[in-house]
């Protein structure tokens, strides 16, 4: 009989155990990754505005009239999709944005911890500050750095981040995919991108702008990109009150295997024939853009509106000054460290010159005119320009600034 | 005390754990569970619509629409919309945000945001998503992969905009003042010069738009 009582004791020891929390030990917490944010991902996404028209006024033109623009035909859809939108009415097919593997982020994250991927490009191997310019050139100094991930935030800061499916590091992770497809920008372009080169998980995107000038013209862009990859991109916000309030960081990558832009409105006035719309029409294939604004441990982007000041009481009249105008910036700040000589750069400037990203921007091939054969072919006749490359901008100072006019 | 007696007791306390313990439902279990469908929804939004009836006005814009279409004109608590010479329209939402923190900056204004949204076909629920076949098969083997769940928001198919419109402007205060839109005078409360308020652009949306897809949120870790 005692027998059976422990029996009954015994389980009802482990029905509890069963039910109770348990306490994490320190190699199982190590696991442990979540809590960073969130990822979203879009599953079989189509987007399609060919029946919306979205118009944008109050653009001012200097004589005070307004600009009138209407945003046209917006889709987005797979790859391969109705050839690129030209075909209206077609089926749109659907599309992955992001991954459950690598998927869109949005959320908080600790400013030391949050690496950023920097593309390889061909730049100087020291800083043009060490040496003057009678010196002689150390041999090689101009080569091919090779891409990598550095931290680009303040490590005592808190950011606030919404990013696109990240980029691999090259250094320690393998499996990724090729940026952008072309015969020159491949190499370089690297296989780092997350979203794999398929129709489902690169979009073709497609919208057109209408810029309606005056009564008798309007004036049309008609954009069309084939398989988008935006793998990278991030924006970054946080608040720096030595710089006295927001700021911020903002990479936008766009790699599109073709990217078409047709100058008339198809049915309008010489635009109705295939002939009239192909030689309308700007070809590029094989296009990679990073676009890098702010470097946060030294010059982070500034979002500020000018203030009133310049407008005294004696003069509070409209045109008093340079008020309520919106204004980008990124600050100058000074190469050269604390009483040294002028050769020697400030370890800031140095940190900025080896690890900010950098802005590029790279089209394989450029024609105006002609026609694809197939979808992400390169084009055949019309006035082929070659390949366009410019890359390694640094901004020592920037300052966008709006203006009444 | 004989064997018998306590022989229920022992096997009632053999089949506590039996009760206590969640097991997982097999396939065609779960297709005898009702009820876990999530949320439909279909929809109608305006912002800042007044509503007339019998008995008056309700609801709109903080502002009571004046009799002139000049600023000039106006009382302190009216405000209309539209094109110089013509403000004849209801004015919408107004949301301000101010990025520096000295006191002399200006704000950034969305201002007279108005129209309305109808949507149909928006649904709500949860999902397990542990393998890469039948509706999880454009995952690519991420399915398998990931083994977890997630929020699934299903996109309404159709997005009707009408006369949906907002200003994007900078300004110098964060609440409208009649001193804005007449382009000269002073605050009323510090005394201090106001610039009229600068439209950067406006946008105005109309139309259908078409959406397929779900838009899937999850928690994500530092190697994603």
């Amino acid at each position: 009989m005692k027998k059976y009582l422990m029996c009954g004791a015994f389980v009802m020891f482990s029905t509890l155990s069963h039910a109770e929390l348990q306490s994490i030990e320190e190699g199982e917490l190590d696991q442990v990754t979540g809590g960073e944010g969130l990822g979203f991902m879009l599953e079989k996404f189509v987007l399609d505005g060919r029946s919306a028209t979205t118009t944008i006024k109050d653009i001012q033109k200097s004589d005070g009239s307004t600009l009138e623009v209407q945003l046209k035909n917006l889709y987005i859809a797979a790859g391969g999709s109705a050839n690129g939108g030209k075909v209206q009415g077609a089926v749109l097919n659907p599309v992955n944005l992001g991954r459950l593997r690598y998927p869109w982020r949005f959320g908080i994250y600790d400013g030391d911890n949050l690496p950023t991927y920097v593309e390889g490009i061909y730049d100087w191997t020291l800083n043009p500050g060490n040496w003057a310019n009678d010196e002689a050139k150390p041999a090689n100094y101009f080569v091919m750095k090779s891409p990598k991930y550095v931290s680009t935030t303040p490590a005592d800061k808190t950011i606030l981040m919404i990013g696109a499916p990240r980029r691999l590091n090259p250094a320690s992770e393998t499996g990724g995919a090729t940026c952008t497809t072309a015969s020159f920008i491949g190499a370089n372009y690297g296989s780092n991108c997350t979203s794999r080169d398929i129709d489902t998980e690169r979009p073709d995107i497609g919208a057109r702008f209408d810029f309606v000038i005056s009564a008798n013209r309007t004036d049309t862009l008609d954009l069309r990109l084939g398989r988008v990859v935006m793998d990278g991109s991030y924006l970054r916000m946080w608040a720096d009150d030595s710089r006295g309030g927001l700021v911020g960081e903002a990479m936008v990558n766009l790699f599109a295997r073709t990217f078409d832009v047709q100058t008339c409105a198809d049915g309008s006035a010489n635009c109705s024939t295939t002939t009239q719309k192909e030689a309308a029409t700007m070809y590029l294939t094989g296009v990679a853009a990073n676009v890098a604004l702010g470097y946060g441990k030294s010059q982070p982007l500034q979002f500020r509106t000018t203030d009133g000041t310049s407008c005294t009481a004696a003069s509070p009249t409209a045109n008093c000054g340079n008020y309520g105008n919106f204004v980008l910036r990124l600050d100058y700040f000074h190469p050269l460290a604390a009483n040294s000589p002028d050769s020697v750069p400030s370890a800031a400037y140095t940190d900025f010159y080896n690890n900010a990203p950098t802005t590029n921007v790279r089209i394989d091939n450029m024609n105006f005119g002609g026609s694809r054969a197939t979808q992400y072919a390169q084009p055949t006749g019309g006035y082929n320009l070659g390949r366009t490359e410019i890359t390694g901008m640094r901004f020592t100072y920037l300052q966008v600034k709006s203006h009444d006019l | 005390m004989t064997y018998k007696r306590h022989l229920p007791l022992v096997l009632l306390l053999c089949a506590a754990p039996a009760f206590a313990e969640l097991s997982d439902l097999d396939e065609a279990d779960l297709d005898n569970v009702k009820g876990q469908g999530g949320v439909y929804l279909s929809g109608e939004m305006s912002i800042n619509k007044p509503y007339t009836d019998a008995n008056g006005r309700w609801g709109g814009p903080l502002w009571k629409k004046p009799i002139s279409t000049n600023p000039a004109d106006w009382a302190a608590n009216e405000r209309a919309c539209g094109p110089t010479g013509a403000k004849t329209e209801d004015c919408g939402m107004r949301i301000a945000v101010k990025l520096q923190n000295d006191a002399t900056g200006g704000w950034y204004v969305i201002d007279n945001l108005k129209g309305a949204i109808s949507f149909q076909g928006l649904t709500l629920q949860s999902r397990t998503i542990n393998n890469d076949t039948g509706l999880n098969n454009s995952f690519g083997g991420d399915g398998t992969w990931f083994n977890g769940d997630v929020l699934e928001i299903g996109l309404p198919n159709k997005l009707n905009f009408k006369d949906v419109s907002f200003t994007f402007a900078n300004s110098k205060t964060a609440e409208w003042t009649k001193a804005l839109d007449i382009q000269s005078g002073t605050d009323s409360i510090s005394g201090a010069p106001v610039y009229p308020q600068m439209p950067l652009f406006s946008v105005k949306i109309d139309g259908e738009v078409r959406m397929r897809g779900n838009l899937l949120v999850f928690p994500s870790t530092s190697n994603m």
